[in-house]
């Protein structure tokens, strides 16, 4: 028989063995590759979020940055979705530099630059402002202030490769500037509304730019890249400087991602589907308007030993990764909170748990690293096919 | 011009029948060429040495025929028999078999392109029996492949005992 599960004392026992792994005072070459190599792995082509918004049924809240690449066909949902993040760039190969609501030119020509590349001081001013947004943006969902999306259904999926979502026209969205940098030489074009590739991939008349990426495609993906991957200090890019992360609770444990790495927030309602023949962490396949989530028991991949199996009665959320098609189960989200980035207690030693990129003493919780566990999933997946 | 799109179009991206049936609350489909008939529950003969995951044998016509303990063979827990439980007569390898479902609900139409690949996480073999996923009337379809769903050691098995 098992010990009872305690949370006020097993947490805290669990989260002072967090803190007594000793971190290293810089990632190592090997480490900061593989980082690096796990952020690239992870992030998959983006679609222009400011689409799918409009795409989305009326109860919806469209994310940020969401972006699950196989996704084709939306249909109305009875699940909740919530929405916490920003629109974001633009990125078909129709417009390659197009920007839409949300982000401002500097955000958008940070996704399009790779990390050797940007300006420190340009690349942390935009990832403060995308910051901001998504901030903002949260607000509004833990504030339960719902903006309303009309609900429109798109073509369904003809092939395995993401395509762009259209959508109506943007009214006057947003941008985000600052003061001390000049956008004047960067061109703000908002995507005109064009009938899908995804009718033309249906009949045959495949545009061969969407068969290999464009230059823009790649582009915004070495530009997410830039923005997850690791520095030689051991510290992520987003985390050079002052950083949001949203802060959620599982089974007594708080977890912190950063804003920029997030994707959305659904509700776990009986739209959670579990799959046999897997591995007892995967939950099931959440269905949402933006097609399905793999849905991750957080509580038994964190820390398996202090598991309790209350933790499937008692998930109400899934946190969805920006850029995959896996979420978060947790028990329940919190107001995010600002860092710096002497808050946390950097690791590079991943040997215990490659997941954990850090611990927030002041916070009292673990800073998921997004594109390790990124990694951790799918290769989780590509090894057992 | 159109024609021959439209050829295309169904060449490219059949559409297929699925039967659909419940087993512990999930909805799964097969595919309707495979299912020869469904039978309501009658009383399965076990047999004496069989596979856990044969529940028995019941005659058919003048036939017999092994029935499949489906919720065994997937790893799901036990459930009991009602008066929706069903016996679905599948042709699955070039045999023939029963498996035993919580009940039967419909026949959907699919086109290839809706259907989705499954996750396959972990390493158990049953996951090997899942051809894919779909979302059809507000819920999720898990598309069953039969042709896996026994090894042909395990079939020479079943016909040996």
């Amino acid at each position: 028989m098992d010990k009872p599960f305690n949370p006020d004392h097993e947490i805290l026992d669990y989260f002072d063995s967090l803190f007594a792994e000793q971190p290293a005072k810089q990632i190592d070459s090997g480490e900061q590759l593989a980082a690096q190599t796990s952020a690239g792995g992870a992030v998959a082509p983006e679609e222009p979020i400011a689409d799918l918004s409009a795409a989305l049924p009326s109860n919806t809240i469209v994310p940020a940055r969401l972006t699950v690449p196989t996704v084709q066909s939306v249909s109305p949902s009875n699940t909740l979705s919530h929405a916490m993040i920003q629109a974001r760039s633009a990125s078909s190969s129709t417009a390659p530099s197009s920007i839409t609501r949300g982000e401002s030119s500097a955000v958008a020509a940070l996704r399009r630059q790779s990390v050797t590349h940007i300006q420190p001081h340009d690349r942390q001013a935009a990832l403060a402002e995308l910051e901001a947004v998504k901030r903002e943006q949260l607000q509004a969902l833990l504030s339960q202030n719902l903006p309303k999306v009309v609900a429109k259904r798109s073509a369904p999926k003809t092939t395995e490769r993401p395509k762009p979502i259209t959508a109506p026209p943007i009214e006057a969205s947003p941008i985000v500037t600052s003061p001390e940098r000049d956008i004047a030489s960067v061109p703000v074009v908002i995507n005109p509304v064009e009938d899908s590739a995804a009718d033309t991939a249906v009949d045959g008349h495949i545009n061969n730019d969407l068969n290999s990426p464009t230059e823009d495609e790649t582009a915004v993906k070495s530009g997410v890249n830039a923005i997850l991957a690791w520095e030689p200090n051991g510290r992520p890019v987003w985390a050079q400087q002052r950083f949001d992360v949203l802060l959620f609770d599982v089974s007594g444990l708080t977890l912190a991602v950063p804003l920029v790495a997030l994707g959305q927030i659904q509700q776990i309602n009986e739209s959670l589907t579990p799959i046999f023949g897997q591995s007892e962490w995967f939950m099931g396949l959440l269905k949402t308007a933006n097609g399905p989530i793999k849905t991750l028991n957080t509580a038994l991949f964190v820390m398996p030993e202090k598991y309790d199996q209350t933790f499937l009665d008692t998930a109400k959320y899934v946190v969805t990764i920006d850029g995959l098609p896996w979420g978060l189960a947790v028990n329940s989200v919190n107001q995010p909170v600002t860092l710096e980035p002497s808050d946390v207690v950097w690791r590079s030693q991943r040997t215990k748990r490659p997941w954990l990129a850090g611990t927030v003493k002041s916070a009292m919780c673990a800073l998921v690293d997004i594109p390790q566990m990124a990694a951790i999933l799918s290769s989780s997946e590509k090894k057992s096919r | 011009m159109a024609a021959n799109l439209a050829n295309n179009k169904s060449g490219q991206d059949p559409v297929l029948q699925w039967v659909t049936f419940k087993l512990a609350g999930e909805t799964y489909g097969v595919n309707v060429m495979q299912v020869q008939e469904v039978l309501r529950y009658t009383e399965i003969a076990p047999v004496p040495g069989a596979p856990s995951y044969v529940l028995g044998i019941i005659n058919l016509r003048g036939n017999v025929v092994t029935v499949i303990d489906t919720r065994e063979r997937f790893g799901l827990p036990p459930g009991e028999v009602t008066d929706n439980t069903r016996v679905v007569i599948i042709e699955a390898d070039k045999h023939v078999i029963g498996i035993l479902v919580d009940s039967v609900a419909e026949v959907v139409y699919l086109r290839q392109s809706e259907i989705e690949t499954a996750p396959n996480v972990g390493n158990e073999e049953s996951a090997k029996f899942i051809q894919g996923v779909c979302h059809k009337n507000n819920e999720l379809l898990i598309l069953i492949e039969l042709d896996k769903l026994l090894t042909d050691d395990e079939w020479a098995e079943i016909e040996g005992a």
